[in-house]
């Protein structure tokens, strides 16, 4: 009767193992980003205005 | 013998094994322990898998939707940048002037020699630190600023004339469109061969230019 019961506790715990190892794996597939590096590099945003006022004080400076 | 039944000498075995088989409470453990361990298997085995991959391709989704949104973002601003550009294009020379590529210390002498003539004051003596001819991409001379987006190279002025004239200068200098940074100037009275002093001062200018190695 002992064994039997130990056997059940070993597949129990088994089971609960099992069972955590594949929740953790489904929220570490959920939370991982599946975008490279190299595409999150290429639609970091670009701001398209440019320092005009520079070039206005450039232009007002003496060239010689 | 029947040809499924077990061999007279495996048969003793059996025999032994089926009483504790058809107790109630092995039954019981033994349908619970397969249960779980089939469970386990068939979890690690087929449903995680499963779901895994429906996982992914939902978080796969809703990444490239993101992505085609700052993408498209992206694109716009390029647009807008580039519509920018064209309309400033004529005066991107004026850029170059304040910093060109490379060092150009001939030409910042002779610019700061032509601010020098537009006075009386007179320049005794230009010094300018060695400087590239070419300059590499990585700004390997000269002193590198801000991590090396613009380089420094430093020159000296030695002037002498009367104060209205060097403030002239010192003026021109600073309105120059090439960028000159005055570092230090020191002021001294000039003395005449006599020994009396003069009316001129002498002005010793450290300034540093600057350029932007492409």
């Amino acid at each position: 009767m002992k064994s039997d019961r130990d056997l059940f506790l070993i597949s129990l715990f088994t089971f609960v193992t099992v069972l955590s190892w594949i929740f953790f794996e489904l929220v570490k597939t959920t939370k991982t980003s599946t975008v490279s590096a190299p595409v999150t590099q290429l639609v970091t945003p670009l701001t398209p205005t440019l320092d005009t006022d520079t070039l206005v004080i450039l232009s007002n400076k003496k060239a010689y | 013998m029947n040809k499924f039944s077990l061999p007279d000498q495996y048969r003793k075995y059996y025999h032994n094994l089926e009483p504790i088989i058809q107790k109630p409470k092995t039954k019981l453990y033994s349908t619970i322990i397969f249960f779980f361990l089939v469970v386990a298997l068939f979890g690690w085995y087929a449903i995680k898998p499963t779901i895994q991959t429906i996982l992914y391709l939902r978080r796969e989704i809703v990444d490239k939707q993101a992505i085609n949104k700052k993408m498209d973002e992206k694109i716009d601003a390029l647009v807008q940048a580039q519509t920018n550009l064209d309309t400033i294009q004529k005066h991107l020379v004026y850029l170059s002037d304040a910093l060109p590529p490379n060092a150009n210390a001939v030409d910042a002498a002779r610019q700061l020699q032509t601010v020098t003539k537009t006075t009386i004051a007179s320049l005794s003596a230009l010094q300018i630190a060695s400087v590239p001819i070419l300059t590499e991409s990585s700004g390997s001379a000269g002193t590198k600023t801000t991590e090396s987006k613009y380089n420094d190279f430093p020159i000296t002025l030695s002037l002498v004339g009367p104060y209205t004239d060097l403030s002239t200068i010192l003026y021109g200098i600073l309105g120059m469109r090439r960028i000159f940074r005055i570092d230090s100037m020191t002021f001294s009275q000039e003395k005449e061969s006599v020994g009396a002093p003069s009316n001129n001062i002498q002005l010793t200018l450290k300034i540093s230019g600057f350029y932007t190695p492409r």
